[in-house]
């Protein structure tokens, strides 16, 4: 057993003002950054390594692998279209992200935001397809609609957790069944396009008004330099996205809102004495994570499908989860995590076309991703809290 | 170390069975981060006795309980058991040394039956893993008996009662045949009667040839069950006494320190008209009525110290004037409006400002930045927010402004809060509330944990803020710091004040005769 130094105790610290007083030193602020990013890079080389070691025990050859990442990278950035798509399917994962993030951040865990996103669209391709008026009224009533269903679906389990306690995780999960029904039902009935010809008639609804649909960004980018086929699928939605992610950023950081939703998801115990009203916080939470989740939907309904659906649901609101973790819940980390998963999903399209290593492998890749980040992000912390525990008792 | 007049050498009544004690501990030592818990303890509980353990709050009995049943590891000094010295490194190898401990809180499994409880982790089985089910009911049962207590193995401890509950952690640790038994008050979560049970089967199993360590905060009791009664004090044993030999004063008075040791801390009092008034307050908390129909009023320059023993009503009573919880009856006002149904921010606007007796679960959010901490409870005032928009700037002057006055000592504004030490915690959150400039301050222990030098600057920070008009209400089981601050001492006593004193006439033993209800009755002296 160590026997400490017996040492007199030390003299009440006179703070130096100005070292209180400055920001923290730039050196730790880098060593702070670092640690920041250290979690998201050793997660995923640890998924890289272990992808190649699938694509190894798969193709049972080491030139895959050289040929799988070269595919990758060739098809997935340098594609004449790449671009566009890669930007274009990030635009529904950050909305997603940013969903999932918001109630992260008040504690909450919204599962829910597949069927809110659902509902969302749904409500969105109704009033795109039911109104007619000019674009500049048609098009944001149309995207408030979609918000609001997005609302509304979250607003259910936000006020069974509020007046009866029901945990969202679960009530959220349930309502994802009941919007996959809801889906089915209203789209091969009432909702269903009755001007089909010809053949068997699609479950889906009758056309957006054009007045509803919201352009296409290639005529931009094609003006910046790029040169994307007109049909490549990126819409303005994208720059809502991110502007979304910067409104987000800016909430939870600069208001009193996004400071009482911090100290109520870091320590609710201590949310309570400081006056803030945690029923009133968690609906907030909830219905702006709705919002958010209605707005995932509507780059393909009103941008490009140009309709809803039946194969509607592709499992944005799920990925949402994995893109707030890898984010860490930060705005310009969910765009980032959006952004990567996108290209992903692209490169995988490269493997389909000039390699015959099966393109699951990507989505092997990505489930390795969310398993390895949630390791690593618990291995820093645990690293900056034994860190900060020792200098804590270097100053004691 | 311990007292000359007080300490009783050699005694116990067991010293005729056997010579050496069941437990001794010779100058243990055990520090956390600077602060010292235990200093150079030594304790001596003869086998077969009954040894009681008391003290205020943060005095080191429960850290001195962890260390003989192997969660706490001593800095210095060692601990024998009967004779042996002995590592205790963990609460298996307490086990195997015949010492078990019953938390205050209970570690049962409440879906599982009585004999599954007891069972738990050395299951009798068939082989392969099957539990042995009759074998299990066959033990308790035979134990149960012994023990002399009616108790179902059958019964799902979900389906018993607290008393029954506490009986069955009891005889988990005979079932794993131990012989010294640490008991964590033991009596806080029973009714009278349950007591009277506990304290048969104490006398029985001493009968039996046990040992028994038992902490406790009622003096009666104490004096009631116990042969010996050690005190501590500061980490300190104060001593050890007969409990036949004592009574309630001095055992009292060893606890809280003699009363020379106190200063009064004066300001220019000049009390004012009431600020918090308090009438018929009710409070009840899983059936039972905690504050019992309380009255009470806090005046504008004053410092109502409210003195009782933990466990009296006390945080009822806090958790209802700051609005975490919902009063049954009474009203409540502060200066003009009732707030008897107000929310926590209502009041907060309205003047109040609250310094958490867990300051650090309570007070504080580990995650988030001292700048972020220093305006907790005060993020809707300007200049902090404005149409609902944080001032970083604003607040980080604030932050700046605190961390240079309260003297706290961080690595930077901008560092989170974990990256403080728990004094510096506490200094953050005792110095944002005084900052709030409130109308009335309720603190409560706002001292606890804190060395002498910054608990001298806190008590200097509250005469300050009373001498500027503010109401205080100063909630503490420290008697000292009662006598020092308060210009009136309110005793409270199951949940209703039960004598008031001006703060210069009540005496330390007076006040204890009333904490402990050896004295009870209304007497209004102030």
């Amino acid at each position: 057993m160590k026997v400490e130094e017996e040492r007199p105790p030390p003299p009440e610290p006179e703070p130096q003002a100005e070292e209180a007083a400055a920001r923290l030193p730039w050196g730790q602020r880098i060593r702070g950054w670092g640690l920041q990013l250290l979690a998201p890079v050793v997660s995923l080389v640890i998924a890289a390594i272990i992808g190649i070691l699938v694509i190894v025990v798969v193709q049972r050859s080491w030139s895959d692998v050289s040929d799988v990442a070269g595919a990758m990278w060739s098809y997935g950035l340098f594609n004449r279209n790449s671009v566009a798509f890669i930007l274009g399917r990030a635009t529904p994962l950050i909305f997603a992200g940013l969903a999932v993030a918001i109630a992260f951040k008040a504690g909450l865990f919204n599962i829910g935001v597949e069927g809110q996103y659902a509902i969302g669209a749904l409500c969105a391709a109704y009033v795109g397809y039911q109104f007619s008026a000019p674009t500049v009224i048609h098009l944001p009533l149309t995207i408030l609609a979609g918000m609001a269903g997005g609302m509304l679906w979250a607003a259910v389990p936000a006020l069974l957790k509020v007046y009866r306690g029901a945990h969202e995780v679960i009530s959220t999960i349930m309502m994802n069944f009941v919007a996959n029904a809801v889906l089915l039902y209203l789209l091969s009935g009432a909702m269903k396009d009755p001007n089909q010809r010809g053949g068997i008639a699609q479950q889906q609804t009758p056309p957006i008004k054009p007045s509803a649909q919201v352009g296409s960004m290639v005529p931009f980018f094609n003006k910046l330099g790029f040169d994307f086929r007109g049909s490549a699928p990126v819409t303005w939605f994208f720059v809502l996205a991110v502007v979304a992610a910067i409104l987000y950023a800016l909430t939870v950081r600069r208001t009193r809102f996004g400071f009482e939703l911090r100290v109520l998801g870091a320590n609710p115990r201590a949310a309570e004495p400081a006056g803030i009203r945690s029923n009133a916080m968690v609906m907030k939470a909830m219905l702006l994570s709705g919002a958010l989740a209605g707005l995932i939907g509507l780059q393909d309904v009103l941008g490009i499908d140009d309709r809803m659906k039946l194969d509607y649901i592709r499992g944005y609101g799920f990925t949402g989860i994995a893109i707030a973790l890898l984010g860490r819940n930060s705005g310009l980390g969910i765009v980032a995590a959006g952004l990567l998963f996108s290209f992903l999903d692209r490169g995988s399209s490269g493997l389909a076309l000039s390699t015959d290593v099966p393109k699951e492998v990507t989505d092997i890749l990505k489930g390795i991703i969310i398993l390895t980040i949630v390791i690593a992000y618990e291995v820093v912390r645990r690293m900056t809290a034994r860190r900060q525990l020792r200098e804590q008792h270097e100053r004691a | 170390m311990a007292t000359e007049a007080t300490e009783v050498t050699g005694g116990g009544p067991a010293e005729a069975r056997r010579r050496s004690p069941a437990i001794e501990c010779r100058g243990v030592t055990r520090r956390y981060a600077g602060v010292v818990a235990n200093d150079q303890i030594d304790l001596e509980v003869a086998e077969g006795e009954i040894h009681a353990l008391v003290g205020e709050n943060g005095a080191g009995k429960s850290t001195l309980m962890k260390m003989l049943y192997g969660l706490e590891q001593p800095d210095e000094g060692e601990i024998l058991v009967r004779g042996q010295p002995q590592v205790i490194d963990s609460p298996r190898k307490a086990i195997e040394l015949r010492i078990g401990m019953v938390h205050q809180h209970f570690m049962l499994v409440d879906d599982f039956t009585v004999a599954e409880n007891i069972v738990l982790g050395a299951e009798p089985s068939r082989g392969g893993g099957r539990l042995d089910r009759e074998a299990a009911q066959q033990r308790v049962g035979e134990l149960a008996r012994g023990f002399g207590t009616p108790l179902d193995p059958d019964a799902r401890v979900e389906d018993i009662g607290v008393g029954q509950q506490q009986r069955v952690e009891i005889l988990k640790l005979l079932y794993r045949g131990a012989d010294i038994l640490i008991l964590d008050e033991p009596t806080a979560v029973l009714v009278p009667q349950e007591v009277e049970e506990l304290f048969d089967h104490m006398r029985q199993l001493k009968a039996d040839g046990h040992t028994i360590i038992f902490i406790a905060h009622s003096l009666d009791e104490v004096l009631q069950v116990a042969d010996r009664i050690t005190v501590l004090r500061d980490g300190k044993v104060i001593g050890t006494v007969q409990a036949v030999d004592t009574d309630t004063h001095q055992v009292a008075e060893m606890m809280v320190g003699r009363p020379v040791l106190l200063r009064r801390v004066e300001g220019k009092a000049t009390t004012g008209e009431p600020m918090l008034q308090v009438k018929d307050l009710r409070v009840t908390v899983g059936g039972k009525e905690l504050v019992a129909g309380l009255d009470l009023d806090v005046r504008r320059s004053e410092i109502y110290g409210l003195a009782g023993v933990e466990g009296n009503g006390q945080a009822e009573l806090v958790e209802a004037l700051v609005g975490l919880a919902t009063p049954d009856t009474g009203r409540i006002y502060l200066d003009d409006d009732e707030l008897t149904r107000a929310d926590v921010r209502t009041r907060r606007q309205a003047g109040l400002a609250y310094i958490p007796e867990d300051r650090q679960a309570r007070g504080m959010v580990l995650q988030m930045l001292v700048t972020e901490n220093s305006v907790l409870g005060q993020q809707e005032r300007e200049p902090f927010s404005r149409r609902g928009l944080l001032d970083l700037k604003a607040i980080r002057r604030r932050a700046v402004e605190l961390v240079r006055s309260f003297r706290v000592k961080v690595p930077s504004v901008a560092a989170p809060a974990y990256a403080l030490s728990g004094g510096n915690q506490q200094k953050l959150v005792l110095g944002r509330e005084f900052a709030s400039s409130p109308k009335l301050l309720i603190a409560a222990h706002p001292t606890r944990g804190l060395d002498i030098g910054a608990t001298q600057f806190v008590w200097q920070e509250l005469v300050e803020a009373r001498d500027e008009g503010v109401a205080v209400l100063l909630i503490s089981s420290n008697l000292e710091e009662i006598l020092a601050l308060a210009d009136r001492v309110g005793v409270i006593h199951d949940g209703r004040i039960v004598a008031q004193f001006r703060g210069t006439e009540a005496t330390m033993s007076e006040l204890g005769l009333y904490m402990t209800g050896a004295r009870s009755g209304d007497e209004d002296v102030a």
